[in-house]
């Protein structure tokens, strides 16, 4: 069958998303209640079992977390799989931080109706097990987490196959307490650490700021439940992607604070643990300081900042002889003539967005595509997956519940990896400017250290390559971007005089990398744009990126009010109530597959959200690009048109 | 005045998606086809531009229905406006003109399954009405007879055993078996008259590759029918922790597909036609060595196919826990000698293949050589010589691995274990 292109939604709520708002407050029945505990496997409710457990649990890191494994009774669980798999149409959902099969027509299993009833009995029995009087207090117990509302359930189906994944967040939303998930891979089978689809745990640097690496993975099996409480902060955790073609179906809920009239009930309680909420704090100051690369927007000299003054206004001569020969040594000569930039301007003026294919010149390129698909494919020492494995100049971004990625920014090394090391950059040391010329030379100097490894290892593969010469063109590529020839290039192009930059060489690595949809931080200085100048400059070299599959494509949303808005909680399930929750009027402005040698000019005002899908553990390699960014200087009023 | 400024696209009317696509000169464009022409012909030509596209399609990952359209567009265009049919259009429609024709409208099949079986047996009776029209026309022309092999295997899968379950009777469908029969008739001719006019430049392209495909595709499945495809079978061999799923795989004396699942022929028939084809290709002047490497591939991997039964004899008798067969008489043991020899003989060939299909881009044709061999290191009962074989493919499949950051670790810690 074709595969259709990938057109991600919108992360948030919307009307497709949730079909209908349902009424989710259940009360059971006291029939339902006693028959409840038989639905259970009698062994958890053995005492030395439950006190194990909650030792357990109470001893557990890198939060408190606990398991149970055959939790229902087998026949149940096996008859609620088939009914699933019989009634139940799954559609896939994908946006910046999932990529997931939901059930469609059963958003939420709280808002079961009559009908629904009769065709799913037995999921209908589990709700009620899950949800009983007997299992919150278990939970309660186990955990310590105090009361566990029974009106306020919170249930849904997912299936997550080959390529799913959720990236890392802490569940915090409104009333929650308690996050589950029941297991239901295929039963009698092993599910094995290598398919992927593991439950990872994240411990924090400070609360808010998850560590990029997990602390901990857990392997689901048929009939296990993992839980734990809902600690705003800290309880990161992330669903690892399926890697092969098998079906990791779940059904994942919470148990929520008591409410009005329920035992347990504490007024005010929902209220502050929502202003703890993650959502709040994400865009908070403070926690800024532990995002790395940080925003950055330099200076450009004052010398050249003076060039391009003169400039404005100017009819064309933007570029000297001695610019023209400049850029041509990087840039396709046809993209330097006074016809093509009076084109791209028109385009650009009119879409705030231009794609310039095949923008570096062959004779510049020369082998790097090459090059670069070979160090994929041969890389020493191997791909780096973990935070302490990218090695400096190599940096990595963080942290992972805004995004993950390898960068080379010409900036000084940081120890980022605690709270103490991050306070110092933040506090004392001064950050220098970037310089890649430098850090072209610091690869240099590096090469010879790994020779002896490399000459070592290629006995066994005589191709293996070293990281370092690619490095040394991403740098020199990085300069180039900052130089003054190429901002009159891009003033001339765009109509914008830039005033700071920011650059980085970035690569998102399979099965590692991305950025969650952001935007832009707003200016409060009369003289600048509030929106900002970007470009990339596409450079991965493999194929097979067209269909979105993978992943790795940037992509732009307009969002109607730069504010985030309130959304109903009631009926969200996890997936959707992500971290960001953008306005209905979402759409997409903006999209472009990973490819080679296309650079992508927009002029993205604060309105509009970004964010580089993750990169899939089966991506036919890494994003590779070079990101700028311009605040650009407010020389004249908006046009109109 | 200085450049023109936008406004930034959020402040845009919201929900158009952007079409910015600049053109420089001399490069192509995102959305457009680069259409490939053959060479030395004149590219307004509107047959000539046709072929193009096709081939354009051809390359492609054939998810693009909006491309097969205009092609049928075209083609309906050029049918209406061509002289000999009453047009005022200067064209001259040859045989390759109707074999487009027929699979294009063969292949938008596929993009209609859902709206009903009248719509995937319409299209692909027109297919074939077109494909005979040129058939009457240019009688013996192999591109029209390999067109209609291909659409007979496309039509097969798509038509008919979509519609199958484990209880469908052969008296419901047609018979699958006459139309493999005729498919493999069509293509045996289609080769011949190709050989017979020296017309090897249709063995080193596309052309052939996509028949042997759509033949590759349907004996999968008819090998795989009844198989439970929510689980994937793409990580490992795993075994059920439970004693059951087995048997499921059986289809019932009366079955449409039991007896073409049943029957080898259709195998060696394709086996011997890739051989073929690669004999072929090789008579161009310049043969693809793209396509030397599919063809060896697949060559590859239908003598491992073909190897799995003498495999499983020799692995039953040789290791096998049952008391009746460990009991070694010395029947057992000749028999399992012979069965080794024929599995020894199948997988080094399909070795030599896999070699020849290796692509130093390509971790999986790596992967593939060192399956093979795994598969030989198992056939020798002397550590010796299996350590060889486990030796040479676990260096590839470290290679693999590496490439693949971390994809075969699984595998590869499994044969350093039964090391």
């Amino acid at each position: 069958m074709p595969s259709s292109s990938v057109v991600p939604q919108k992360r948030a709520s919307s009307s497709d998303s949730l079909p209908e708002k349902r009424q989710i407050s259940i009360k059971q029945t006291p029939e339902e209640e006693a028959s409840a505990k038989g639905y259970f496997q009698q062994h958890i409710f053995d005492d030395s079992f439950k006190d194990d457990l909650k030792t357990q649990i109470a001893d557990s890191q890198p939060y408190r977390w606990g398991t149970i494994h055959d939790l229902i009774d087998d026949d149940l669980l096996r008859n609620v799989r088939k009914e699933i798999i019989s009634e139940i149409s799954f559609k896939k959902k994908e946006t910046d931080i999932y990529k997931v099969f939901q059930s469609g027509d059963l958003a939420n299993l709280s808002g079961m109706t009559k009908q629904d009833l009769e065709r799913l009995p037995s999921l209908y029995k589990l709700r009620s097990a899950i949800y009983s009087q007997t299992f919150r207090d278990y939970v309660s117990y186990v955990t310590n987490c105090g009361k566990l509302s029974g009106v306020k359930t919170d249930m849904s189906i997912n299936t997550y196959s080959k390529g799913c994944h959720l990236l890392t967040h802490d569940d915090v939303i409104g009333s929650r307490r308690v996050s589950f998930i029941l297991y239901m891979p295929e039963p009698g089978k092993t599910w094995k650490p290598h398919y992927g689809g593991s439950l990872r745990l994240f411990d924090s640097v400070v609360p808010n700021v998850p560590r990029s690496d997990h602390y901990c993975k857990f392997t689901p099996q048929f009939n296990q439940i993992a839980f734990f409480t809902v600690q705003p902060g800290l309880s990161f955790h992330d669903v690892e992607e399926v890697r092969v073609d098998k079906q990791r179906l779940s059904i994942q809920g919470w148990f929520h604070i008591p409410q009005v009239g329920e035992d347990g009930y504490i007024p005010g309680e929902q209220e502050r643990t929502e202003a703890k909420s993650t959502l709040q704090q994400l865009e908070t100051k403070e926690l800024k300081e532990y995002d790395f690369p940080k925003i950055q927007y330099n200076e450009i000299v004052s010398r050249e900042a003076q060039e391009l003054i003169n400039l404005v206004g100017k009819e064309t001569d933007y570029l000297s002889v001695m610019d023209v020969d400049y850029l041509a040594k990087f840039m396709n000569p046809s993209l330097l003539t006074p016809a093509s930039i009076e084109r791209l301007n028109t385009i650009f003026a009119e879409e705030s967005v231009v794609d310039v294919h095949s923008f570096l010149s062959d004779d510049y390129l020369g082998s790097l595509k090459k090059q670069i698909k070979q160090f994929e494919l041969n890389e020493f020492p191997e791909m780096p997956n973990s935070q302490e494995k990218v090695l400096f100049p190599w940096k990595l971004a963080v942290p992972p519940h805004k995004q993950r990625y390898c960068y080379i920014d010409g900036l000084q090394k940081q120890c980022i990896d605690n709270a103490e090391s991050i306070a110092e950059i933040n506090q004392l040391k001064s950050t220098e400017l970037p310089n890649f010329e430098l850090t072209k030379t610091v690869f240099e100097l590096l090469k010879p250290g790994v020779a002896d490894e490399l000459a070592k290892a290629r006995e066994n593969n005589p191709s293996l390559v070293s990281v370092h010469d690619i490095s040394m063109r991403l740098c020199e590529l990085a300069s180039f971007f900052k130089s003054i020839s190429f901002k009159k290039w891009l003033m001339a192009v765009t109509g914008f005089r830039p005033i700071k930059d920011q650059i980085l060489a970035r690569r998102f690595r399979p099965g590692h990398d991305f950025t969650l949809a952001s935007k832009l931080d707003t200016l409060n200085d009369d003289h600048v744009l509030e929106g900002l100048l970007e470009a990339t400059l596409n450079l991965t070299p493999s194929t097979g990126w067209e269909s979105g599959e993978f992943g790795g494509y940037e992509l732009c949303m307009s969002t109607d009010e730069p504010e985030t808005t309130e959304t109903a909680e009631e009926g969200l399930n996890e997936d959707e109530a992500a971290i960001y929750k953008a306005s209905e009027e979402d759409s997409v402005v903006y999209e472009s597959q990973a490819c080679w040698n296309k650079l992508c000019l927009m002029y993205r005002d604060p309105s509009v959200l970004k964010f580089v899908k993750y990169v899939g553990f089966n991506a036919p390699g890494s994003r590779w690009d070079i990101n700028c960014g311009w605040v650009c200087a407010d020389d004249e009023p908006e046009e109109s048109g | 005045m200085g450049p023109k400024r936008p406004q930034g696209f959020g402040k845009k009317a919201k929900a158009k998606k952007q079409k910015v696509d600049e053109v420089v000169e001399e490069v192509p464009v995102t959305n457009e086809l680069t259409v490939e022409l053959p060479a030395e012909v004149d590219s307004n030509d509107p047959v000539t531009q046709l072929e193009g596209l096709w081939l354009t399609w051809l390359k492609s990952d054939k998810d693009n229905e909006l491309i097969l359209n205009g092609i049928v567009h075209e083609c309906d265009r050029l049918l209406r406006n061509c002289k000999q049919n009453g047009g005022n259009e200067d064209i001259e429609l040859g045989a390759s003109f109707y074999a487009i024709y027929g699979l294009s409208l063969a292949g938008l099949a596929q993009f209609n399954t859902e709206e009903s079986e009248t719509g995937v047996k319409e299209y692909f009776e027109n297919a074939i009405e077109r494909i005979e029209n040129g058939m009457d026309k240019f009688p013996g022309e192999e591109g029209l007879i390999l067109a209609k092999s291909q659409i007979i295997l496309d039509r097969i899968p798509l038509e008919y055993i979509s519609q199958m379950d484990q209880d469908s009777h052969s008296k419901d469908f047609p018979d699958v078996g006459e139309l493999l029969e005729e498919a493999t008739r069509l293509l045996e001719v289609g080769i011949k008259n190709a050989e017979t006019k020296e017309n090897y430049a249709i063995f080193n392209g596309s052309t052939i590759l996509s028949v042997l495909d759509s033949f590759d595709d349907l004996l999968d499945i008819i090998a795989n029918f009844g198989r439970d495809y929510n689980e994937g079978l793409d990580s490992d061999a795993e075994e059920s922790d439970e004693e059951d799923n087995d048997g499921q795989n059986e289809l019932s004396t009366t079955h449409p597909l039991f007896k073409v699942q049943n029957n080898d022929q259709y195998q060696m028939n394709l086996r011997d036609t890739i051989a073929k084809s690669l004999e072929l290709a090789r008579k161009n002047e310049q043969p693809d060595e793209s396509v030397q490497r599919r063809y060896r591939k697949k060559l590859g991997e239908l003598l491992l196919l073909e190897a799995e039964e003498p495999i499983s004899i020799y692995t039953a008798l040789e290791f096998g826990s049952d008391e009746e067969e460990s009991g070694v008489g010395e029947e057992q043991a000749k028999k399992s000698k012979k069965a080794q020899k024929k599995a020894q003989k199948l997988v080094g060939q399909a070795i030599e293949h896999l070699t020849a299909a290796w692509d130093e881009e390509e971790p999986q044709s790596w992967v593939d050589l060192a399956e093979a061999e795994i598969s030989m290191g198992n056939l020798f009962a002397e550590e010796g010589e299996q350590e060889k074989w486990y030796g040479l493919a676990e260096k590839k499949l470290v290679r693999a691995n590496n490439a693949s950051h971390g994809k075969y670790e699984e595998v590869l810690s499994n044969l350093r274990g039964t090391k």
